[in-house]
């Protein structure tokens, strides 16, 4: 970059477990809620963020840094999200709420679609389990949504 | 008699959703063929500037494709629509979707996300699953019966593009269908043998058949009203009277049982007045109506938010030379468009409710000889100008830089034409559709 690491304005973030996290403003300015507290001057000299840990934010930090660099060739930034994405479920859970909560809409993007990838082919009976959701229809409710389409069951993965 | 095209082909780049739909002579088919886009040439793919998002979302396709073969594979009923998506790209999808298996052994223990994050996830899946995974939960289940998620899906997961080729008769189909238009994945269709319209999203599978409109149709169109949040259809109609004056009627889908009459303005001189075209701007039919005198056109527009109509006369300094002029979608308008050597002359209807008609644009075109054959333009969105160029690809233009952006061409054995018909897929569904199958 052109600039001299002297006049390259820092930002220190500061996460849920009050770890401080110093980077250029230029790559913290691309999370829209940062880039809003920063405008609004809301924030001076530390920002907190009380919603994302530090695991976390090291990941963040790691997506923004490649994603300022407009060197980057476009194939290369594709090739580097499908790589970023490649993590536990659990985790990116997590990045998804952080994404969500500091408003990275592209991150939060390739975070939503490998969850949705993962989903793509399972049944409702996996998808209730792995996430923890209660079926709350009764049996003839479901039967009869079931019966509504059930050629989108067939060919299901196996549970 | 005025040499006009004869039929209208739109296109929409909406984000990353494709539609086309055309309207012109009847053109007879038995069954949709669906093609993705993935079957498009792979190096004219290549070869267009495809942006950022969009190419994310092309990869999202491939995904998308594989599904789809698998879903043909394993559909009970003998397939006549052929996928041409590329053997290579299936295997490595495969291979990638082995990986995320791996990884998501572990289950969540967490309590799933808000419900803004399910719509973002939800969102990106395609709709054969969505219509599964509909059953997981009743706040799913609410979600994809919600018009703003529908919407959502549409502008962003269902990169789909499927050609409906009306042109090849498939074997063995017990009923034909005249394919006369289609809007957010819903195709409207008539039957050759029962003369009944229906409304079918080939992509959920389901119908909805139609009460019957008065006979001697002009234009039937079908298209969503923002300001209602319907879908509505619009007939126009000749009377069985002597008179032979022109009528409308509306039909509210999931609202009307029957068809409504709509008052309209009375069309003068109708008797030599010969059928254009039909075209939706923004939340307005227009409907062009051209008499045996060369350069006489009215335009009724029909607003179906408010269901008021009005004529507008063609402005005098249209068509100057005679040539052959087409009407388009500028913007959300409409538009009339001529050629005159490398220039597309365009006069927008600026105010359809004042009758004003905007000044002569003229748009240079900087062409490559190839692409100067049989050109239609078909809409105009922003600074780009769609043509299709006849029976081999469709292309937007620049109009700022004077550059061609994208190319689409159709896959092997397809041409595009009026007969060609694209739609994305949705979930767009009505109450008291049923199964493709049970009718």
């Amino acid at each position: 970059m052109a600039t001299t690491t002297t006049e390259t304005k820092m930002l220190t973030l500061c996460t849920s477990d009050k770890q401080q996290f110093q980077i250029e403003e230029t790559i913290a300015l691309q999370a829209v809620t940062i880039r809003n507290m920063v405008e609004d001057e809301c924030a001076s000299n530390v920002i907190p963020l009380p919603n994302v840990n530090s695991k976390i934010m090291i990941q963040i930090i790691e997506y923004l840094k490649k994603h300022v660099d407009s060197s980057v060739s476009k194939e290369d930034m594709e090739k580097f999200d499908s790589a970023f994405v490649e993590k536990k479920l659990s985790e990116i859970f997590d990045i998804i709420l952080a994404a969500n909560y500091l408003n990275i809409k592209n991150l939060l993007d390739i975070c939503c679609q490998r969850v949705a990838d993962v989903m793509k082919n399972k049944s409702p009976e996996w998808v209730r389990r792995t996430f923890n959701i209660v079926n709350d229809f009764t049996a003839e409710e479901e039967a009869k949504i079931r019966k509504e389409h059930e050629w989108a069951f067939e060919g299901v993965d196996e549970d | 008699m005025a040499d006009i095209h004869d039929s209208l082909v739109k296109l929409y780049l909406n984000s990353k959703v494709i539609l086309v739909y055309s309207y012109g002579k009847c053109s007879f088919f038995s069954r949709s063929e669906v093609i993705s886009l993935q079957s498009l040439k792979t190096s004219t793919l290549r070869s267009a500037t495809i942006p950022d998002k969009e190419k994310t979302l092309l990869d999202f396709e491939k995904q998308e494709t594989a599904r789809n073969r698998k879903k043909r594979k394993n559909a009970s009923a003998p397939s006549t629509e052929p996928m041409l998506a590329l053997e290579g790209l299936e295997t490595q999808e495969i291979a990638t979707n082995e990986k995320i298996e791996e990884k998501t052994s572990i289950p969540v223990t967490q309590p799933i996300f808000l419900p803004e994050i399910v719509m973002e996830i939800l969102s990106w899946l395609p709709v054969r699953s969505l219509l599964r995974l509909q059953l997981v939960c009743k706040q799913w289940y609410a979600l994809m019966q919600d018009r703003h998620f529908v919407e959502k899906h549409m502008s962003q997961a269902t990169v789909l593009i499927c050609w409906y080729n009306v042109n090849q008769l498939p074997p063995a189909a017990d009923e034909t269908f005249e394919l006369i238009c289609g809007c957010d994945g819903l195709l409207l269709k008539r039957s050759h043998s029962s003369y009944k319209y229906h409304i079918h999203n080939p992509t959920t599978r389901q119908i909805l058949e139609l009460p019957d409109p008065h006979e001697i149709i002009y234009f039937i169109t079908l298209f969503f009203v923002p300001a209602t949040g319907n879908y509505k259809l619009v007939s126009i109609y000749n009377e069985k009277e002597e008179s032979g004056s022109k009528r409308c009627e509306v039909l509210t889908i999931g609202k009307d049982d029957s068809w409504r009459s709509l008052q309209i303005p009375k069309l003068e001189d109708h008797h030599k007045r010969e059928r254009v075209a039909i075209l939706s701007a923004g939340a307005t039919v227009h409907c062009i109506w051209e008499s045996q005198i060369r350069s006489d056109i009215e335009v009724l527009s029909i607003d179906l938010g408010t269901e008021c109509s009005t004529i507008t006369p063609s402005p005098e300094v249209l068509f100057p030379d005679g040539n052959a002029y087409w009407a388009l979608d500028w913007n959300g308008k409409l538009a009339f468009a001529d050629r005159v050597k490398q220039n597309l002359r365009v006069w927008v209807l600026e105010d359809y409710i004042k009758h004003k008609w905007g000044e002569m644009v003229v748009v240079p075109l900087k062409l490559n000889k190839d692409m100067e054959g049989d050109l239609l333009p078909l809409f105009a969105q922003y600074d780009n100008l769609w043509f299709r160029l006849k029976g081999k690809q469709i292309f937007s233009y620049n109009i700022v830089h004077r550059r061609i952006g994208h190319k689409l061409s159709a896959p092997g054995g397809y041409k595009i034409s009026r007969k060609v018909y694209q739609c994305p897929p949705s979930l767009v569904t009505f109450e008291g559709m049923k199964g493709e199958d049970a009718s």
